[in-house]
């Protein structure tokens, strides 16, 4: 009897070290109901914003608060909205933990996974534009067919100037000569003032960088051969920037 | 003396009573019952933390550590929930039952408790070699890591383990049926 006594000793010694083992690498329980908590914070985050983007489109302008997007005060408990300008805006909440390491496997580096990915004990603001939304206001009655302009040699440096005609949208079309990887715009225009610009660069039919006047785009993974729609859209109808210009600043 | 009185003296004496048997209540059919399946709950449970721990402790560049850290993540939680309660009942009951062998020997002839250990160690054995197929394949097949190879020893440990104490448990029983 006393060998199985012994043998049962060792065993519960081996298991006791396993939970302990279990409970230290995977977190106390405490810890892993305030990260399930953290991810209903994240899940209402990622809710809401595209509720506010919908907004942004529908009236042109970002809410001044939460109340005037959901009807019911009660939605968006546990949330702040903080508008930051007019393109730009925040979400924040309240987390009771560290957002746990992840490894990231390459689909997430899209960055979408790693923006939620990153949050931090206490408050924390995500933070959010809806400067593409500017795409999908309503197309004004003529607009330009675009006419692919000679090509245009983004691999030397200097300053390209676009047509100017005073329209609401100009998009031009350029084709790469040059075998960059990456190039980096800066976006600027005569009128200084005017914050209505909006220039918007298209590869691949997809939206790939955009901003408002002198704020520098980083664009990877052009090809020679590569074509690229540079439209520039003037907001409320706006007509009154003389030019554009884009720089290569790559070299 | 008379003949026929020989006769029925001899006759007598090759009449032996029956070996009386001795008649087990269900309880303990059913205690070696619980015990056996509560042992491949906590030694599946055990395992598969061991497992965890090495994946974590020694990954493997072949895996994908992003799934596998996320499985273990999620499998981690019932692996201890299931440990932490089959483990005492079956501790429990592996005590009541060695005592109460030990009282009486005739326990140990009961028909499911041989169904059960021999059960194991078919299974046991199974896994054994399987385990070591395995093995075997992975370094054949160019995959074989430290990681695969800590595996295949947890494995064969803890079921190398209960394999050889039911063996043990076996040889017992027949030198005292012998």
């Amino acid at each position: 009897m006393l060998k199985h006594i012994i043998l049962i000793i060792v065993l519960t010694t081996l298991v006791f070290s396993t939970v302990l083992y279990g409970f230290i690498s995977g977190g106390s329980p405490i810890e892993i109901r305030n990260q399930k908590l953290d991810q209903a914070q994240i899940a209402k985050v990622q809710s809401t914003s595209p509720i506010i983007d919908r907004y942004f489109q529908t009236n042109q302008k970002l809410p001044q608060t939460l109340n005037e997007v959901f009807n019911s005060p009660q939605t968006n408990n546990g949330l702040e909205y903080v508008k930051n300008g007019d393109f730009s805006y925040s979400l924040c909440a309240n987390f009771l933990s560290d957002a746990p390491k992840k490894n990231f496997s390459p689909s997430d580096y899209n960055g979408y996974n790693q923006k939620y990915s990153n949050y931090k004990k206490g408050r924390y603001c995500f933070e959010y534009s809806v400067i593409d939304k500017v795409l999908s206001y309503p197309t004004p009655v003529s607009i330009p067919t675009p006419i692919p302009t000679p090509s245009i040699d983004y691999s030397k440096n200097g300053i390209t100037n676009f047509t100017k005609d005073g329209a609401p949208y100009v998009r031009i079309i350029g084709v790469l000569i040059g075998s960059p990887n990456q190039l980096k715009f800066s976006l600027s225009t005569r009128d200084q003032q005017n914050n209505n610009l909006i220039v918007t660069i298209i590869y691949d039919e997809n939206v790939i960088s955009l901003g408002k006047q002198n704020l520098p785009l980083s664009v990877n993974n052009f090809f020679a051969g590569d074509k690229i729609m540079i439209e520039s859209n003037v907001m409320k109808g706006q007509n009154n920037y003389e030019a554009k210009s884009i720089q290569n600043l790559s070299r | 003396m008379p003949t026929s009185e020989l006769e029925m003296s001899s006759s007598q004496a090759t009449q032996f009573p029956p070996i009386p048997k001795t008649n087990f209540s269900m309880w303990i059919t059913f205690q070696y019952v619980v015990e056996f399946i509560t042992l491949y709950v906590w030694a599946t449970a055990f395992g598969g933390i061991i497992h965890y721990a090495i994946d974590k402790n020694f990954p493997d560049l072949l895996k994908n550590t992003t799934y596998t850290s996320l499985i273990g993540s999620y499998i981690m939680p019932g692996y201890l929930s299931a440990l932490i309660v089959s483990y005492p009942i079956f501790a429990f009951l592996y005590l009541i039952l060695k005592k109460q062998e030990g009282q009486n020997s005739e326990i140990k002839n009961i028909k499911i408790r041989k169904i059960l250990i021999y059960f194991t160690l078919v299974i046991a054995f199974i896994i054994l070699i399987s385990q070591l197929i395995s093995g075997v394949f992975s370094f054949l097949n160019g995959s074989a890591s430290l990681n695969s190879f800590m595996h295949i020893l947890a494995t064969i440990l803890i079921v190398g383990s209960i394999f050889l104490c039911f063996l043990f448990s076996v040889r017992e029983d027949r030198k005292v049926n012998a």
